[in-house]
């Protein structure tokens, strides 16, 4: 007799739960579960389609680290088989209907490959993008995530003209090149788009850009696409009347865009100390005023600059500062010390924390504090550095 | 933590029925409370499982924690105390409770005793730290492929980057959930039925992660799902679907 199987007791909708968390290729294989399971994957409101889930785990690499050419081809094959038979046969939600498809919460796409092949692979990446606008026109996504080893080009205003991308609420694209669209003013391709996640990423937009309903921005070491670059144009300029965080880890090859994003509420940048340019950072703090929560990490004592023109403006007040921290920065700085800046110029300041910080030798109480500093935290790096701060 | 519960078949989800017949039920209580007192007593019992105590001396001077444990009857009859803190993990308590429904005991009549303990401690230990609208925002569309292996640029965590854990629950979470298989689907269903996401959450993820990475026979295996296709029924499936299987 056999055991009780309680889990395929379990009604649809928890079932679907429980496989939403499993890559595509293994969804699809419950249906050989028993008969109890044959459609269930159908319903699930997610989808992971992951190349990696046809990389045999086991296959052997040369001194290289390459593995066997045809072993490769052979893997990719698969994954475009499966990806294509997985769009014919997927009916989320109906009976085979196209009216009944009722659209997905999430879609995630991970494709890997190696440089130096991708070039062989043009042509497919050419069906590659029919592939993947027909998952867009048949799933309509809110959450679209697309990772990608290869250079694949993701333009969302174009996209946006060929599928239905109006349920698209948050997008998060690695690895890609991508085109700009996500704020142009004179077509609103995605109106309900709120969160947007940069990784890696080659991104080319230019002039001003208007997202009118982004929430929530992170650029984490992108770069601007090179065709893009002129010399003596001015940079880009996002403007976010809706931001209300902004998340930045910039590498020693970005750019800096200018941000104009009255309602943020907290932000985190982080930046390395060589090739970017200062004065763009100094700006870009200057364009953050209006923050409550700020975490800065990487920056240099601000004297190190040098100032293109002598009349540079002042950091201004940072009226709603309530919380700062500031991680890896230079703080030796005798004119124009990173947090003497901030202790004159955020008067609402409430707690500080300092983090693995270059401090100055002598830690002269003599500066202004604020008065209402209530929580103070240093976190020393160096045996040297040890704090003798009273407060 | 061994269920004791009958095997009941498949349990029909009755998620706005639910809460339609627990106010009924619960006004209906209240109304008759008087009348025809319970085998139990009317006043909650305190249980040592439960936390009554702690919800009593919340120093916070937060009102629910000043308000009496609600009382959820089980299956069995058996009556299980929370504290309002803790229930507002659950959806479904938390409108009983703005409806002020839930002075009376709340019936659960899909839960055994013993799973509706396991429940209540893990609202007991994640109430006081529960933020709706945090949780929400920490609802990943994407939750992270297993194998994946980005490594953290940031050594600090910024701002905008949600601490999946930031009481440390995880290794609380880890042990509890670790139930033999039966017990476990039983607390995915009630936590289904009381409308608690985390919990769901987890209850749910812990069954993905058991599933991952492995073939069909060996899923079958560990959760003992009979295969009830003949043969040439399965390689006819497997064939037609041969672009998702291997080799």
């Amino acid at each position: 007799m056999a055991p009780p199987d309680r889990l395929s007791e379990l009604p649809d909708c928890l079932l679907q739960t429980i496989l939403s968390s499993l890559g595509a290729r293994q969804l699809v294989q419950t249906t050989a579960l028993s008969r109890r399971w044959r459609h269930v994957w159908r319903g699930v409101p997610r989808l992971d389609i992951d190349q990696r889930e046809f990389q045999a785990a086991d296959a052997p690499a040369d001194r290289h680290g390459r593995r066997d050419k045809s072993l490769e081809l052979d893997e990719w094959a698969r994954f475009d088989d499966f990806a294509d038979n997985l769009l014919l046969s997927h009916h989320h939600g109906g009976d085979g209907d196209e009216d009944d498809n009722l659209p997905l919460d999430a879609l995630r796409l991970h494709v890997v490959d190696k440089r130096d092949a991708s070039r062989r692979r043009l042509p497919l990446y050419a069906r590659w993008l029919d592939w993947l606008h027909a998952c867009l026109d048949r799933y309509r996504p809110a959450a679209l995530e697309i990772h990608s080893d290869f250079d694949m080009t993701v333009d969302l205003r174009l996209m946006g003209l060929r599928s239905d991308l109006s349920r698209l609420n948050t997008l998060r694209l690695q690895g890609v090149l991508h085109a700009g669209g996500f704020g142009d003013d004179s077509v609103s391709v995605c109106p309900r788009l709120e969160h947007v996640e940069f990784t890696s990423c080659a991104i080319g937009f230019e002039g001003v850009v208007t997202a009118r309903t982004l929430k929530t921005l992170v650029i984490d070491r992108c770069w601007r696409r090179d065709d893009t670059k002129e010399e003596g144009a001015p940079r880009p300029r996002v403007q976010a009347p809706a931001l209300a965080s902004l998340r930045l880890v910039m590498s020693f090859q970005s750019d800096i865009w200018v941000f104009q994003t009255p309602s943020l509420v907290e932000a985190s940048i982080r930046t390395t100390r060589s090739f970017v340019n200062r004065d763009d950072e100094y700006e870009l703090l200057c364009n953050l005023y209006n923050v409550t929560r700020l975490e800065l990490s990487g920056f240099l004592a601000l004297d190190k600059i040098r100032p293109k023109n002598e009349a540079r403006q002042d950091l201004p007040k940072f009226h709603n500062l309530t919380t700062l921290l500031l991680d890896d920065c230079d703080l030796t700085g005798e004119v124009y010390n990173l947090l003497d800046l901030f202790l004159y110029n955020a008067p609402n300041l409430e707690k500080l924390t300092l983090q693995n910080c270059k401090l100055p030798q002598e830690w002269s109480k003599s500066k202004k504090m604020c008065l209402s500093l209530k929580f103070t935290e240093i976190n020393c790096h160096k045996k040297d550095d040890v704090c003798q701060v009273n407060h | 933590m061994d269920s004791t519960a009958d095997p009941k078949g498949k349990r029909p989800l009755y998620q706005e029925d639910g809460l339609a017949y627990a106010r009924a039920a619960a006004a209906a209580a209240s109304a008759t409370a008087a009348a025809a007192p319970d085998e139990e007593e009317a006043k909650p019992k305190p249980k040592p499982s439960s936390s009554s105590e702690e919800a009593k001396p919340e120093p916070e001077a937060e009102d629910q924690a000043e308000m009496p444990p609600l009382v959820l009857v089980a299956e069995d009859g058996v009556e299980v105390s929370i504290s309002r803190r803790a229930a507002r993990m659950s959806h479904m308590l938390r409108l009983l409770m703005e409806d002020s429904c839930a002075d009376g005991p709340i019936p659960a009549p899909n839960v055994h005793s013993d799973i509706l303990d396991l429940v209540v401690q893990y609202c007991e230990k994640h109430g006081p730290y529960y933020d709706p609208e945090a949780s929400e925002r920490a609802r990943n569309p994407f939750p992270p492929f297993p194998v994946e292996l980005t490594p953290t640029v940031s050594s600090i965590k910024p701002v905008t980057y949600v601490d999946p854990d930031p009481h440390g629950l995880k290794d609380w979470d880890k042990d509890f959930i670790s139930l033999d298989n039966s017990t476990l689907f039983e607390v995915i269903l009630a936590a289904n039925y009381l409308n608690i996401e985390d919990l769901l959450d987890l209850g749910t993820t812990t069954v993905a992660d058991m599933m991952r990475g492995k073939k069909p026979e060996e899923i079958r295996e560990i959760f003992e799902i009979e295969n009830d296709y003949t043969p040439e029924q399965e390689a006819e499936l497997r064939k037609e679907n041969a672009w998702a299987f291997e080799d």
